[in-house]
């Protein structure tokens, strides 16, 4: 059974499984919905909550998705309110989190080991509770999709028609919001804060350059966040290598294989 | 005139980033009519239709849709009786979808949360692509399009609504002079299967429709004249309009407007 004769590997084949799909999924709505900066802001509000639970000596994970789901769920009402455009609420987000973080980093007491562990996470130590709470998401992420699929398709397509046709297109995007930020708090601890961006960007976008379906780009990006998962983990298990950074790179040299291979490049 | 009121707004005031775009104007919409509402940049052409549809709420006054003030669950009901062409359709050329999917869009609003679309919305949808002349296009990439096409796309997606009141908020603007004789002859082919009241809004007077029985002329947020096309097409009356001279040129009963009594080039 190779690796899989280890406890541990078997829970970090299930967290690169359940986390692949998640950043996929949720990559599809960065792309589509041209917000790349979301999960940039996301990764560092779960940071920042995470070093601010080990402050306060409690869950750094919990702490994480609560500061996720406070950001998620302000940005949108916040940039509607204030009238600006979602990236730039975002991005004024991004600040408070950022200055949030290494201000709790400053306060923390010792050795801060944990606490910038989470820049680059650690596929290999994830517990059984942790693959638990990602499995629960990945299955309401799913589901979401599939309930609302056809109006996630027309917000992103264009959010003022969607709106004007009837479409609850601030509910919606708002959730899009809430789950991206709840699914990159879960991947701190596995593929690490500053690693998770190259898995919610690069599986969609080499998805992008393969179809003209939104349905088939949801799959095809799921596929591949878990193949570069799977790939980095065995990779980073017979070669002795940090685990996130072959995910990653794994995850960017399928991009480049699609690329290569875009039908939408090739010229007629 | 005669016909039943389909849009009615009273004493309105509205605002677009803190600035008045429109300033205690009334309005009632009947109907059936083909309404051209015509203006320079800033005079709130726009932000009518936008008010008309609940995209901007009245900062005073009241708005009614089909007889029922526009608020709340009514204004949902009604949204999905008014089909609705933004003035910049800027969608990312590379969205993965197809003509077909964008067109179906239009049903959405219909089919409720649960709801797929059954084999009667696929009728629909070939139905108004073949009206619209993109029958031969249904399986082709959005990003394929030509301009003329992507506009006659919206207003195929705003057909398949079946809607009661048309909105097309500048539909020939950014097109090419064939792309906007084809566009404006399809939205005149639409008016004329009857049952439809169009809103269309435009810089150019020669972009409307023989069929557009009244028009609305709109500068500073105020209507500036509402009344038959004799009224409208007066020299007097579009310079004052426009702020400056203009010289009407009648070209087989379609009437072009240019700046500068007679030395000017560009068409207003």
């Amino acid at each position: 059974m190779g690796p899989l004769r280890y406890e541990f590997m078997r829970h970090a084949l299930a967290a690169a499984l359940l986390g692949g799909l998640g950043c996929g999924l949720v990559g599809v709505f960065i792309v589509t919905l041209r917000i790349p900066f979301l999960s940039v802001a996301m990764s560092h509000a779960a940071f920042a909550g995470a070093v601010l639970g080990l402050l306060a000596g409690v869950s750094p994970l919990a702490c994480g998705i609560a500061l996720c789901v406070v950001c998620a769920g302000a940005v949108g009402p916040f940039a509607d309110r204030a009238r600006l455009h979602p990236e730039l609420s975002i991005g004024i987000l991004f600040s408070v989190t950022i200055g949030l973080a290494f201000l709790g980093l400053g306060m923390l007491k010792g050795p801060r080991t944990e606490a910038l562990g989470l820049f680059w996470g650690n596929i290999l130590s994830v517990s059984a509770g942790d693959i638990a709470l990602m499995a629960i998401v990945a299955a309401l992420l799913l589901a979401g999709i599939a309930i609302f699929f056809k109006e996630i398709q027309a917000i992103a397509f264009h959010r003022e028609a969607a709106a004007a046709a009837g479409i609850p297109e601030k509910a919606i995007l708002y959730g899009i919001f809430l789950v991206t930020g709840v699914v990159i708090a879960l991947n701190l601890n596995t593929i690490g804060g500053l690693l998770v961006f190259g898995l919610i960007y690069n599986p969609p976008a080499a998805a992008y350059q393969l179809t003209y379906s939104l349905r088939r780009m949801f799959l095809l990006s799921a596929v591949f966040a878990i193949a570069s998962c799977v790939l980095g983990l065995t990779a980073s298990y017979y070669l002795n290598l940090p685990s996130g950074a072959v995910i990653i790179l794994s995850s960017s040299a399928i991009f480049g294989l699609c690329i290569l291979c875009s039908p939408k490049r090739v010229r007629k | 005139m005669g016909g039943e009121t389909v849009a009615e707004i009273r004493a309105v005031s509205a605002a677009f980033h803190n600035r008045r775009a429109l300033g205690d104007i009334s309005l009632s919409i009947r109907r059936n009519e083909f309404v051209g509402i015509v203006g320079p940049n800033g005079s709130g052409k726009s932000t009518l239709l936008r008010l008309l549809n609940g995209l901007v709420a009245p900062t005073s006054g009241t708005v009614e849709l089909f007889g029922r003030p526009a608020a709340g669950r009514h204004l949902r009901e009604a949204r999905r009786r008014i089909g609705y062409l933004p003035q910049h359709c800027d969608y990312d050329p590379a969205y993965p979808a197809t003509v077909r999917e964008v067109v179906m869009m239009g049903r959405w609003p219909m089919l409720g949360l649960w709801g797929r679309p059954s084999p009667g919305d696929r009728a629909k949808v070939a139905g108004v692509a073949r009206l619209t002349g993109l029958g031969g296009l249904l399986d082709r990439p959005v990003g394929h399009l030509s301009g003329g096409e992507r506009q006659k796309m919206g207003i195929a997606r705003a057909m398949a609504q079946e809607p009661e009141i048309l909105m097309l908020d500048e539909p020939t603007s950014d097109l090419d002079i064939a792309a906007q004789a084809e566009v404006g002859g399809l939205v005149e082919r639409v008016y004329r299967r009857g049952g439809l009241t169009v809103l269309f809004v435009t810089h150019f007077i020669s972009h409307l429709p023989p069929c557009c029985s009244r028009f609305l002329l709109m500068r500073g947020g105020r209507i500036y004249y509402d009344g038959p096309r004799a009224g409208a097409l007066d020299e007097k009356a579009l310079s004052g309009l426009y702020g400056c001279a203009v010289r009407l040129v009648d070209v087989g009963g379609r009437v072009a407007v240019f700046p500068g009594g007679g030395n000017g080039t560009a068409e207003i």
